[in-house]
């Protein structure tokens, strides 16, 4: 519906970024520091718009390009993902493989314009990128799939339908596992700590950054934004999946025609309220991680994504002997 | 009606590749004229193909060798899609020789390239055993020829032998099984063998399937009966590397459609699960080695492997949907095992073309010698970058839509209570197979684009290179327009591809599938496309609105003027991969420096770095010692004398009578 | 003569004659005694033939005698004239163990189709034991000679004794494969020639033991 559409879309395009200076505030709090502001993001979106943009001398169109068709994933992507209702915006579209390809193919853009502007860090951050986001890969999958098994579809808005239905009995022991799983893939997805920091501009210690660091101006104002843009994706996935609860849903009994009611305005405003409180949780559940965790070693990742996946399997293997 | 136009569109498209050898015969300067006849049979076949899938199938009966042996044809819905790409893949690939110095080498390839297309083309209309094997031999050998070519060096003799040594393996199980199969019938066609393989006991069941799965599973390139695959492909001239890819390995696929679903028939879940295990495990392997890999064929050998593995896996599902008698389960399967096929031979084709055209711009396939040529040859970067969003699996692009189906058909089995629980764990866990060969197949194609087309060039003949000719372009661009349309029109085709298995089923009686596929969710790239595009539009022009000029600077490199060693090389973009999947890759570094004598300053290093490709160390070699080992102690029966040799015949001759009184 | 008798009486011959090949040691004579079995077997098919009235017999018959009576052993024996190689110095058999040989062949074969029912060529039950002979004596001359032409004598006898087995039991073999044996059997002679002809050149002498000193 266009209400829902418009809704989402606009608070979330003017909302993503405020959650980041939510998590910065409290990691210098944390460090015993003032920090910055919470709306320091938006200032500095603004101060990379109005710079001229400097490009390597080595890159190709591609440099242009690239930021443009990151920030159109990462816009469809949260066009695309239920967030405040329980129907996607884009009735039909919510399909979560359509969704994880989508975040698929803005991070191919992205390695490739690290490698465009030849230079080291790019090189390095995209390497890296490809490797985890490999491991990572079949830990979402298969995390998801357990609730796409157990509802019946891969379509987000059922399986968000459904959850809602089961109340509490939804986090059953396979989902229990699943959300674990996703969790931590979800930090992996993001880059936060453990597997990267996105605070930093050392050498060794980038990979999202890495990838970011020969962009500039009006570009790197666009792959910031969809970095904040993807925080909100990951979240709402997980939070649609495993913890619908008080997103705005259709009535419960049907119209006279038989077509399901659109939530009511009332309803559309609670579940606004309840996606920020929720969004606002994983924020400061992220700050803490980034404050409270070093970075891992970049050779014990495998370790930790694999777990992931451990957990993912053994959520399959739950949910084929115990009700879900 | 029907009959006259496909027995018309069949012999119109041999009669050109017939015409084509001919023609090649006269010498290298009718090259060209050849190629360009080949290219006119490729796209009859392609007509076949499509009246195949929208007509009624039709027998074709071409003749009776000896009495017995007969060759007859009946091209229904199931042969249409492997027709349609064998003749698009045949089309552009003819194009592309026209204009490529190593189209025609010499008067063997000018026949052995029709041979090869028309071999193709019959073995997917074969109604008989004979004319099944026929067409399967003469497709090895033709392909075998073209692999060696004129003067092939030691590196190209030792690909075409173990070439050639594994799929006469292949054609040895084939011939066992039919004999089996028509043994039983006695009579050696497919609809007399499909009545009889229901009577036979099930152990003879079985042996028939594991015969079968070998056979077309060394020509798929599953592991790990792949070994030809990566050594053979790269070695061929590049047109022939994308008919191989893109329609050979697919006969595999239309065995086991053909054969094992639709003569052997429902059999017990572990031939599914033997099925979903080989998938999962070629799609796994077949992109991690793609990912190490720094040959760019070889790259694209590895990742036909790992598509092929995705294809097994919708196989698999379609074997399972028959054996618990769920038509729906099975027309899934076999129809996203469909659309992959389709488009895999669309993009891993177009790959190729345009690989090909790498490898004649600068002469090397060496991913850590490329380099920048996204600015020599601008019209080849895009055609590669269509081929590789469509390989990475990212929507709204072809490779997504396949890898989407075979998704859904893996989740719907793991969810359909009918099915043994074991087997369903089995399908959750291929689904995770596929996505963790999914996310290392797009690091591997971003590797070889990175490599190849973006920053500086890394050797002075990727410097100095320059854009291929118009028609190596035009047959690229070809697929890549078909690449695309398969992406963005994935609803119809999908809708296409049940709609043969439905009809496939009713022609041979078989029972293949009964009723649409239902799918557990929706995708439609139509939808997804437009709107991705209109937000690029929106952003393009929001991020160009009274923006100031773009500056251009050599980059930050601590000071120093950037040249391409501070480029991260193929080889350095795949350590992170290497370090994680150490225990299966098992890289072996070796560096030796050399100091200038004297000093403390070094004067040379050299660095190789190899990883352990672990079927072939760990099988491969192990058996040929093993055989070399007892040809070894068999070497003492030889002693050098005829008579003796005779006296052994005479031996055995006894020993046979005096066994044979009764 | 009813052709029973013919039949039978060529039997004999044949067996006799196999003896003496075994024998002799003159390559010149060996070829005359095989060209003598074969137009021998030739006459007893012509004579069944026209018993019986079948003319593809007749024909195989005529064959016979015309590639294996006299076209082959024509030829060997100009191959035998211009290699100059002509007697067989040392067989690996000695004289009295061949003889010994040569008679539990014939007892063999008579004991191996003693209790054989006979019901379809007249004489077949004298004829098949002499054709069983004619084979197992072929092969004794192919292991225990050295000279490459007396190995090809060897082979005509072999195949000597097939035809015979088939024309004893079935009454001849299928017109294409009789062709076929005949090409064949063309073939091997050629490349024995050929054979003899590199052997004396490059070794100095067609007896196959030096041979041994190539095995690889």
């Amino acid at each position: 519906m266009i209400a829902l559409l418009l809704l989402q879309g606009s608070l979330v395009l003017a909302g993503a970024p405020l959650f980041a200076g939510v998590a910065r505030r409290l990691k210098s709090r944390l460090q015993y520091r003032h920090g910055p502001s919470v709306w320091q993001p938006y200032r500095d979106l603004w101060k990379w718009w109005s710079k001229q943009a400097v490009e390597s001398d080595a890159s190709s169109p591609l440099t242009a390009a690239a930021p443009v068709l990151v920030l159109a994933t990462m816009v469809a992507a949260v066009l695309m993902v239920p967030l405040v209702a329980v129907d996607s915006p884009l009735s039909g579209a919510a399909d979560l493989l359509v969704i994880v390809g989508l975040l698929a193919l803005a991070r191919m853009v992205l390695v490739l314009l690290a490698f465009d502007a030849g230079s080291a860090f790019g090189g390095m951050g995209g390497s890296r990128e490809v490797a985890i986001s490999a491991l990572v890969e079949p830990g979402l999958v298969l995390a998801l799939s357990v609730a796409a098994a157990a509802a019946g579809s891969t379509d987000l808005s059922v399986i968000s339908a459904r959850g809602q239905a089961l109340g509490p009995a939804l986090l059953s022991a396979p989902m229990l596992l699943a959300a674990a799983a996703f969790a931590i893939v979800a930090v992996a997805e993001t880059g936060h700590a453990p597997i990267d920091n996105p605070d930093t501009h050392l050498e060794l210690t980038m990979i999202h950054e890495g990838m970011l660091l020969e962009a500039s101006g009006r570009r790197l104002a666009m792959l910031t934004y969809a970095g904040h843009l993807k925080f909100v994706v990951v979240v709402s996935i997980f939070m649609a999946v495993f913890l619908p609860f008080g997103a705005a849903a259709p009535a419960a009994v049907p119209g006279l025609d038989g077509a399901a009611i659109d939530p009511t305005p009332l309803a559309l405003l609670i579940g606004v309220a309840v996606a920020a409180v929720k969004l606002t949780v994983a924020t400061l559940a992220f700050g803490l991680l980034d404050a409270g965790l070093a970075k891992m070693r970049i050779l014990v990742l495998p370790s930790l994504l694999g777990l992931a996946t451990l957990l993912a399997v053994t959520a399959v293997a739950a949910s084929l002997w115990l009700p879900s | 009606m029907n009959g006259p136009g496909m027995d018309v569109s069949l012999t119109v498209a041999l009669g050109f590749l017939a015409l084509s050898a001919a023609v090649s015969l006269l010498g290298p300067r009718a090259g060209k004229t050849a190629l360009a006849l080949a290219a006119l049979g490729s796209v009859a076949l392609a007509v076949v193909g499509g009246l195949a899938a929208f007509k009624e199938p039709v027998a074709l009966h071409f003749g009776t060798i000896l009495g017995s042996l007969s060759v007859d044809l009946r091209y229904d819905a199931l042969a249409a899609p492997f027709l349609i790409a064998l003749g698009v893949v045949g089309t552009a690939a003819s194009i592309y020789a026209m204009g490529h110095h190593d189209g025609m080498r010499s008067r063997l390839d000018g026949v052995a390239y029709p041979a090869f297309l028309a071999s193709l083309g019959l073995l997917f209309g074969a109604d008989t055993a004979f004319a099944f094997l026929l067409a399967w031999e003469a497709m090895a050998l033709s392909s075998a020829a073209l692999v060696f070519g004129p003067r092939p060096g030691p590196t190209t003799v030792r690909a075409g032998y173990v070439y050639l040594a594994l799929t006469h393996l292949a054609a040895a199980c084939l011939v066992a099984a039919f004999a089996l199969l028509g043994g039983a019938a006695g009579h050696a066609d497919f609809a007399a063998m499909r009545e009889a393989a229901q009577a036979l006991d099930p152990a003879a069941r079985d042996v028939v399937f594991l015969l079968l799965l070998v056979g077309f599973a060394t020509k798929a390139g599953i592991v790990p009966l792949h070994i030809w695959l990566p050594r053979a492909h790269p070695e061929a001239p590049s047109h022939v590397s994308a008919l191989m890819s893109g329609v050979m390995v697919k006969a595999g696929i239309f065995g086991v459609l053909r054969v094992v679903i639709g003569i052997l028939g429902p059999g017990p879940a572990w031939w599914a699960l033997a099925v979903i295990v080989l998938g999962a495990g070629s799609a796994v392997l077949g992109a991690l080695y793609a990912l190490v890999e720094r040959d760019l064929k070889r790259l694209l050998a590895f990742s036909t492997i790992e598509n092929v593995g995705i294809i097994f896996l919708g196989l698999g599902v379609g074997l399972l949907g028959a054996t618990v008698n769920a038509p729906a389960l099975t027309t899934l399967g076999l129809a996203a095992a469909l659309v992959h096929t389709l488009n895999h031979a669309a993009f891993k084709g177009l790959l190729f073309l345009a690989a090909g055209s790498i490898q004649s711009a600068t002469g090397t396939r060496d991913l850590d010698k490329l380099g920048g040529l996204v600015r020599a040859m601008p019209g080849t970067a895009l055609l590669f970058g269509v081929g590789a969003v469509a390989l990475a699996g990212v929507p709204p692009f072809s490779g997504f839509a396949g890898e989407w189906l075979i998704f859904q058909s893996l989740l719907t089995a793991g969810a359909a209570t009918a099915v043994d629980p074991v087997i369903r764990i089995a399908c959750l866990l291929a689904v995770g197979a596929l996505a963790l060969s999914v996310g290392l197949a797009l690091g591997a194609i971003v590797k070889a684009s990175g490599s190849a087309f973006l920053a500086l060039p890394r050797s002075p003949r990727a410097g100095a290179a320059l854009e291929v000719g118009r028609l190596e372009r035009a047959a690229a661009a070809l697929l890549a327009f078909v690449t695309l349309g398969a992406g963005l029109f994935a609803g119809p085709i999908r809708a296409l591809a049940g709609a043969i298995v439905e009809a496939s089923s009713r022609s041979t009686g078989a029972t293949l599938g009964g009723s649409a596929p239902v799918l557990l969710g929706s995708y439609e790239p139509i939808v997804v496309a437009s709107l991705l595009a209109l937000i690029v539009v929106a952003a393009w022009a929001i991020g160009r609105w009274r923006a100031a000029p773009v500056r251009r600077a050599p980059t930050w490199a601590c000071g120093i003027a950037p040249t391409a060693a501070h480029e991260y090389t193929a080889t350095s973009f795949d350590k992170p991969a290497r370090l994680f999947f150490e225990p299966i890759l098992r890289p072996v570094r070796a560096r030796r420096v050399e100091f200038e004598p004297g000093t403390p300053f070094p004067h040379r290093v050299t660095y190789r770095s190899n990883v352990d490709h672990l079927v072939e160390s760990r099988l491969y070699v192990p058996l040929h010692r093993a055989s070399i080992a007892f040809a070894q102690v068999a070497r003492r029966l030889q002693q050098g004398t005829l008579q003796l040799y005779v006296a052994y015949t005479v031996v055995a001759l006894v020993i046979l009578l005096v066994a044979a009184r009764p | 003569m009813t052709a029973a008798g013919i039949v039978g009486a060529v039997a004999g011959l044949i067996i006799v004659l196999g003896i003496a090949l075994v024998l002799t040691r003159s390559i010149g004579r060996s070829i005359l005694l095989v060209a003598t079995q074969s137009i021998l077997a030739g006459v007893a098919a012509i004579a069944v033939g026209s018993a019986l009235g079948q003319w593809q017999i007749v024909v195989g018959g005529v064959l016979a005698i015309g590639f294996k009576g006299l076209a082959a052993p024509v030829f060997l024996r100009s191959m035998l004239r211009s290699t100059a190689v002509a007697v067989e110095r040392r067989p690996y058999l000695g004289p009295r163990l061949s003889l010994l040989a040569a008679i539990a062949i014939v007892f063999v074969a008579a004991t191996a189709t003693a209790d054989i029912g006979f019901t379809g060529t007249p004489g077949a039950e004298r004829a098949l034991p002499a054709a069983i002979a004619e084979v197992l004596t072929g092969l004794l001359l192919v292991m225990t000679r050295r000279k490459v032409m007396s190995l090809l004598v060897g082979l005509l006898v072999f195949e000597n004794g097939i035809a015979l087995t088939a024309f004893a039991l079935t009454y001849g073999m299928p017109f294409v494969v009789e062709l076929g044996i005949a090409f064949d059997l063309l073939v091997a002679v050629a490349v024995g020639w050929v054979y003899t002809r590199r052997m004396v050149a490059v070794l100095g002498t067609a007896s196959t033991d030096s041979l041994r000193n190539l095995r690889g």
